[in-house]
């Protein structure tokens, strides 16, 4: 028993300084240098707000009779929200419009603005399209629509055996202006035609989308300037 | 009776043994003189010691980075690592994005002079790893870590990442690989 104890113990002895003399061995192998260093940080996506008064992407439809349209582009969104890179813009518009101001730079780190103007404007459609690049890209855009003059029609009816009736219209966006002539008597009583007196001309201005009914007793009358509406069958 | 066998038997291995070592010391004796007529003087020293890792590393990539970025506007850090090793080693450099905010953020280290150019790997945690080696010597190796943003293929899609703010982690490990 005693001897078996004293065996046990040897061979302890001897496993513990076999284990011992690996590890050392495999330390020896294995142990490598090591070095690290490290840090922390935040990465910011830069603010870049590329605004204007009047790029909405809607259609302003602009009276006849204006030809230039003035607007800000702008590098921020409000007093306190503004771009932290500089934008390059470019301003494009269709139609052959004249632009002033087309290019430049509206710089980072304060509120900037600058104003484009769109000019030799005619009536039709103007689309406009400014880019602005500063890493970013955007692009506003607006149309402008500027209708035709005044587009005034008259339609006559003298089916009356009394008297004879010129109606005029006008279909336009801006007022315009025709010259009635007549050998007849003018109905005085109608309050478009005050003060008009017998054989003689009369100039009227129609607003946009107005009509008015003019009345004679008798004679011819013509309408200048105007065109002859057959959508009642003319006359 | 035994016990006295025993003894003998001792005695007799014991003997041996000692005529044994006797006669291998006087043998080595001999031909120690035999061998000593032909023999020149030979001096020689050498002293046995552990390879040398001596590695410095430095740059603002170490000071706390406040990145600020937009689409082809990439932003840089420096990283010098000053080698006087005696062993090969390998420089490995992780950034972990912790919050992945602005998508299309990546990384580009760019070797400057002779400095070994790294590889790059995308970890499986998303981390972006550069790896490259250096033989022993003594060596001044710079890089710039580009922190950068492409543009995406529809430009406006970057104005989605405006104002967002990610955070990172970037160690540099030096390692000795032989």
């Amino acid at each position: 028993m005693q001897k078996n104890k004293s065996k046990m113990k040897l061979m302890f002895f001897m496993f513990a300084i076999i284990i011992s003399l690996c590890a050392i061995t495999g330390s020896l192998v294995l142990a490598k240098y090591y070095n690290q260093k490290s840090s922390n940080g935040y990465v910011t996506a830069k603010n870049f707000y590329f605004t204007s008064n009047f790029l909405d992407g809607k259609v302003h439809t602009i009276a006849p009779g204006i030809n230039s349209v003035t607007f800000n582009l702008s590098n921020h969104d409000d007093d306190l929200r503004y771009s932290e890179v500089d934008i390059a813009y470019t301003v494009e518009v269709t139609n052959g419009a004249t632009i002033i101001n087309n290019t430049g730079i509206l710089k980072k780190g304060n509120i900037e603005d600058t104003e484009v103007t769109i000019s030799n404007l005619n009536v039709g459609t103007y689309n406009i399209t400014a880019t602005g690049t500063g890493g970013y890209v955007k692009k506003l855009t607006a149309t402008i629509v500027i209708s035709e003059e005044a587009n005034i029609y008259y339609y006559l009816d003298n089916s009356s055996q009394e008297y004879t009736t010129v109606t005029v219209w006008n279909e336009g966006d801006k007022a315009g202006t025709v010259t009635i002539t007549y050998n007849g008597i003018p109905d005085n009583t109608n309050p478009n035609m005050i003060g008009w007196i017998t054989n003689s001309s009369k100039q009227v201005t129609i607003n946009p989308h107005e009509s008015i009914v003019l009345r004679f007793f008798s004679g011819d009358v013509s309408v200048d300037g105007a065109t002859l509406s057959t959508e009642l069958g003319g006359v | 009776m035994s016990r006295k066998k025993y003894n003998i038997k001792t005695s007799i291995f014991t003997f041996l043994i000692t005529m044994l070592l006797l006669v291998t010391l006087f043998s080595m004796h001999l031909v120690a003189n035999v061998y000593a007529k032909y023999r020149t003087t030979v001096n020689n020293s050498d002293e046995a010691r552990v390879a040398l890792f001596n590695i410095t590393q430095e740059g603002t990539i170490f000071n706390t980075i406040e990145a600020s970025v937009a689409p082809n506007t990439p932003q840089s850090v420096e990283l010098i690592i000053k080698n006087k090793s005696e062993v090969a080693v390998e420089y490995n450099l992780t950034i972990t994005n912790t919050t992945s905010n602005i998508k299309p953020l990546k990384y580009r280290l760019n070797a400057q002079g002779t400095s070994p150019v790294a590889t790059t790997e995308i970890g499986e945690n998303g981390e972006s790893i550069f790896k490259t080696r250096q033989i022993p010597g003594e060596y001044i190796d710079k890089y710039l870590l580009e922190i950068y943003w492409e543009t995406s293929e529809n430009q406006e899609d970057d104005l989605a990442y405006m104002g967002m703010v990610d955070y990172i982690t970037i160690a540099v490990a030096v390692i000795q690989i032989h």
